[in-house]
């Protein structure tokens, strides 16, 4: 280890109190570019690329399989990344629910059926079925809480009548969505505006953690008051708690390898491409510096109503309607849909970070909250997984394509991701939504 | 029942041959802040009175059987609107001008269940501290700070002082000594740390005073956990408890000291003082606004500005002047005038400036920017608030109008109805399209929902409420063709059938299930929870009230408060259903 790290550290404790552990990289690379100095591993980093209402399936999927696929109209947008790509089609969510939409996005990202709320005389509502699969993956590697999820949303146009299952991609549990942020300006700050600087005199750092201190005693000192669902609604309340007092007790990351500190952003809003850019830029960093390891981005919303460019309807409303004309533009939607994917993915892939890049040490989900809008089918689930995962995805990619007999658990690409990516769970979700059996072929 | 829609067409016709302002006196300038000329202008022909049924509602169900039970009590977050209110009660409207809280999130079609069930999301908390951090900043400094008028030394004994006071007001009790010992030492040890680098340490201690008061779970949710000497499903509020609730039930704001004292003096246990304090709040402007931000969160217009409606007329300035609009006629029925709500339904007037007029088309009231009383064209047909610019435009894609989100509305939020998202894999295009490309109407293309079985049963529901306002589109203009074919209002609810929109309000408006339906989402809206068998009597109670009363909203929130279904919580968890985590 740097003699400037440890010195920085003793500073902070002499200043701070009892200041916690850094989320920065601990020193230089190892000689293969693989690994760090001291042995451990280059993080992991995973992410979810979500958007709303599905894709034509005619011009999704493939119509060849194995490694030499053609790419389909709509994938066509990930030809630059297309070895890191790994599609697969004819999996199928087994929720045993009624509900378009929600049956799809908490069982495609939860691995399990959404719950309904129990009041016949409100509005019809719903709660995800227990944590997203990016809350599970931090809690199971350890990421910790001066690096939480990092929730990105691109397009304004969310559902919020239905409850937090259309509205929220990400979850610690049925009570716990997690609120994404939409402007730039903000994710700047929530990534680089709070660290502590290492040689200011300023007390505000220090006294902040005190004000979290007496407000973690409040909320303590209250839990045993109250009902149980309250007390577990106070423990999230305490995990935000608890990672802001991390961010704010950790300094600065060191400007290793591609990260670099960006210049402050100021924007707050914009259009699809502008945004989901900005965004990825600022990803990208994130994952550079290692101030996160793991991220959402609600790219469009489950039922959403965004109008793309040139579309003059909401998207919802156009992939219920079956004319050639709307079915078109549902088409294009996709395809602006999956060019800024792509783009995410690309500037990942231009990253350079020990012998690769930051896409060989990624993996992204890419998945909807259903298969087709025009039919509100969860059979055929649209699915990419993009990335190595530090090489334990299968290079270059395949298209598997399920069996049409029995289709395949989507929650079976869930358990593959969490393989892939470390961690040793045996199983994951619930019931007919449950998993426990990786899709091999598609892993390296 | 019936009988009314004839008296409000009759009513229609008297007014058809003329137009706009005819029935008004001549309209008043007032700033668009504040209330116009509350002079009552000729008021909607009253129902005929029943001699069974005063009211004309519709028969009730009888009285449930139910016995009593506590509805469940949850933290409840501070909504938007009350955390704001908060602030500026505590810190005054500079600081409050800065305040920032987290997005809310509503679950069953309210923000209050949503904060009462969901927890805060994990940069909740970082909103929270940086909202907090903005206000602390400025209340620390602020001349005009309540938080500054008490004393101004950087001493343990001031910041006790200080704390005593500014804590009792953000936490809605009387501090304990630790508490007071635990904050006051934080400003001590802030004015310490700044000792050498700031001319006024003691604006720093404030600061951080403020800053973890914001904070403090005491300050961003509702605690309730009752009269802890009583059992833990049935426990009444406790006094200061019973004020808080209150006070934000009935202006969205904390209790003010003087309510506090009477809440912990054990005043409210009587009913007598507990009606009385009702109606006091009631007459403070803080309940006008709560109001009007109940409506608006109930006719979903909380993000009005940012819908998507390509219509260039439909500029920012418009969309503020539509809300408005209807805002003001709820203030109208509910305070101005504390007439009967039905009116909301039914009424002919409304309030406009010059811009929404020329936008809507009506002749300019010749008021500039202020608000004018005038009458909405009969030809029009225009009925109550459903029939406003806000509405129709709310509930509409950005290309048509939308029947069936108009009368999901009315099915899910009046009626008090859950209607069920769509099924799976049902081919949901409308077969029609497929034929030919003939003109069809956006009626015509929603009838074809009816041929599918699977889809019937739900578009059954909302669709034939919603082609009542198919003379309205989804800018909220008056039509009477669409692709060259006339426009069909006929509309149907539950069996009952109507022309127009005046005839389907008329129906609408009569029926007893509304009226409770309205009462029911009060009772949601004041306590974050959705009324259960338990609560059901209670409830039916407020209802007698409310209907004796004229339907008076006024009437309905004061018999709610002094309801047990509102004093009297329970403290177990609601059986729900709940994943593993």
């Amino acid at each position: 280890m740097r003699h400037t790290t440890l010195k920085r550290r003793t500073f902070l404790r002499g200043v701070g109190g009892a200041m916690l552990a850094l989320p920065v990289l601990e020193g230089m690379l190892n000689t293969d570019g693989t690994a760090l100095a001291q042995g451990r591993l280059l993080p992991k980093r995973f992410g979810v690329f979500f958007w709303g209402n599905g894709v034509r399936l005619d011009r999704w999927v493939p119509s060849a399989t194995g490694l030499n696929y053609a790419l389909s109209a709509e994938l066509a947008p990930l030809a630059p990344v297309r070895d890191y790509i790994n599609v697969v089609s004819n999996f199928k969510v087994y929720a045993a629910g009624p509900r378009g939409h929600h049956d799809g996005v908490s069982g495609m990202l939860s691995g399990r059926e959404f719950i309904e709320l129990p009041h016949p005389n409100s509005n019809y509502s719903s709660k995800f079925g227990g944590p997203s699969i990016d809350q599970m993956l931090h809690n199971d590697l350890n990421v910790g809480a001066a690096k939480p999820v990092l929730n990105l949303q691109v397009a304004p146009e969310i559902v919020t009548g239905e409850g937090p299952t259309l509205q929220f991609i990400s979850h610690r549990g049925p009570d716990e969505p997690q609120t994404p942020i939409r402007s730039p300006a903000e994710v700047y700050q929530q990534l680089f505006g709070s660290f502590s600087a290492p040689n200011s005199n300023d007390p505000r750092n220090t006294l902040r953690a005190s004000v979290l201190d007496l407000v973690k005693g409040d909320i303590d000192a209250l839990k045993p008051r109250l009902s149980a669902t309250d007390r577990q609604r106070l423990d999230a309340h305490l995990t935000g708690v608890s990672e802001l007092r991390a961010r704010i007790a950790s300094l600065p990351p060191e400007l290793i390898g591609a990260c670099a500190i960006p210049e402050p952003i100021t924007v707050t809003a914009g259009d699809l491409r502008t945004l989901s850019d900005l965004h990825a830029d600022l990803l990208v960093m994130a994952f550079a510096c290692d101030t996160r390891q793991v991220a959402t981005v609600q790219f469009t919303g489950s039922v959403g109503f965004t109008v793309f460019p040139g579309a003059g309807a909401g998207h919802h409303d156009l992939t219920h309607d079956g004319s050639a004309e709307s079915q078109e533009k549902v088409h294009q939607a996709t395809i602006v849909t999956m060019e800024c994917f792509s783009s995410m993915m690309q500037k990942l892939r231009n990253t350079p970070e020990g012998a690769g890049n930051l896409l060989d040490n990624s993996l992204f989900l890419a998945t909807s909250d259903l298969s087709e809008g025009l039919t509100h089918s969860v059979d055929d689930y649209p699915i990419v997984l993009a990335g190595r995962a530090g090489g334990a995805m299968r290079f270059p990619g395949i298209h598997l394509r399920g069996p049409s007999l029995l289709r395949k658990n989507t929650a079976d690409v869930l358990m593959t991701i969490m393989r892939a990516m470390g961690s040793t769970r045996s199983s994951i979700g619930t019931g007919l939504t449950a998993s426990s059996t990786p899709v091999s072929e598609i892993m390296a | 029942m019936i009988r009314s829609m004839n008296v409000r067409l009759i009513s229609a016709g008297l007014c058809s041959a003329l137009i706009l302002t005819c029935c008004t006196p001549s309209p008043a300038k007032t700033p668009p802040d504040t209330p116009v000329d509350n002079t009552p202008d000729v008021p909607d022909v009253p129902d005929v009175p029943d001699p069974e049924d005063p009211n004309g509602l519709t028969d009730r169900n009888p009285r449930p059987t139910d016995a009593f039970g506590a509805a469940p009590t949850r933290l409840r977050r501070l909504r938007d609107g009350q955390y704001r209110n908060a602030v500026q009660q505590l810190l005054g409207s500079a600081a409050a001008a800065v305040a920032l809280p987290p997005v809310d999130v509503p679950l069953n079609g309210f923000l209050a269940v949503g904060a009462a069930e969901l927890a805060l999301s994990g940069i909740g908390v970082d909103s929270y501290e940086a909202s907090a951090t903005a206000v602390a900043a400025v209340a620390s400094v602020d001349p005009s700070s309540p938080a500054r008028a008490i004393c101004l030394s950087a001493d343990a004994a001031c910041y006790t002082q200080i704390v005593r006071t500014l804590g009792r007001r953000a936490f809605r009790r009387t501090l304990s000594d630790s508490d007071v010992t635990a904050y006051a030492g934080l400003g001590v040890t802030a004015a310490n740390a700044y000792a050498a680098l700031v001319d006024q340490p003691f604006d720093k201690g404030l600061e951080f005073i403020v800053l973890a008061l914001l904070q403090s779970p005491h300050f961003l949710y509702i605690v309730e956990v009752g009269d802890e000497a009583q059992a833990p499903d049935a426990r009444s509020l406790t006094g200061a408890e019973l004020a808080t609730r209150l006070a934000f039930f009935i202006t969205d704001g904390p209790p003010s000291d003087a309510l506090l004292d009477a809440g912990e003096a054990g005043s409210l246990s009587s009913p007598t003082v507990l009606d009385a304090t009702a109606r006091e709040l009631l007459a403070q402007p803080e309940a006008r606004a709560a109001v009007r931000n109940a409506f608006r969160e109930r006719l979903q217009l909380l993000d009005f500005q940012t819908l998507n409606r390509p219509d260039p007329a439909l500029t920012p300035s418009v969309r503020t002047a539509m809300v408005e609009e209807s805002l003001r006629l709820i203030d109208d029925v509910v305070f101005d005038r504390n007439s009967d709500l039905r009116e909301l339904f039914s009424t002919t007037t409304t309030f406009v400036n010059d811009e929404l007029a020329a936008y809507y088309g009506f002749p300019l009231p010749g008021s500039g920017a202020f608000f004018s009383r005038v009458q909405t064209p009969a030809a029009e047909g225009r009925a109550g608030l459903l029939t406003r610019g806000a509405f129709l435009t709310r509930f509409a894609h950005n290309n048509r109008s939308s029947p069936t989100l108009r009368g999901k509305f009315i099915r899910e939020n009046l009626l008090c109805a859950s209607v069920p998202a769509p099924p799976n894999d049902v081919t949901t295009t409308l077969p029609e399209q497929i034929d030919d490309n003939l003109p069809r109407t956006t009626r015509d293309r929603m009838a074809a929902h009816m041929t599918e079985p699977r889809c019937a049963a739900c578009h059954e529901t909302m669709d034939p409420l919603g082609f009542a306002l198919e003379h309205y589109d989804q800018f909220g203009h008056y039509r009477t063709h669409e692709n060259g074919l006339p426009i069909d209002s006929s509309a149907a609810v539950d069996g009952e059938a109507a022309d127009d929109a005046t005839g389907f309000m008329g129906l609408l408006k009569n029926r007893s299930d509304m009226a409770s339906c309205l009462v029911r989402a009060l009772y949601r809206h004041g306590t974050g929870t959705i009324e259960e068998s338990g609560q059901e009597a209670a409830l039916y109670d407020v209802d007698t009230a409310f209907f004796a009363s004229g339907l008076k909203l006024q009437e309905a929130m004061v018999a709610i408060a002094v309801s047990d279904s509102f004093g009297i919580v329970s403290l177990t968890a609601r059986a729900s259903p709940e994943g593993e985590n």
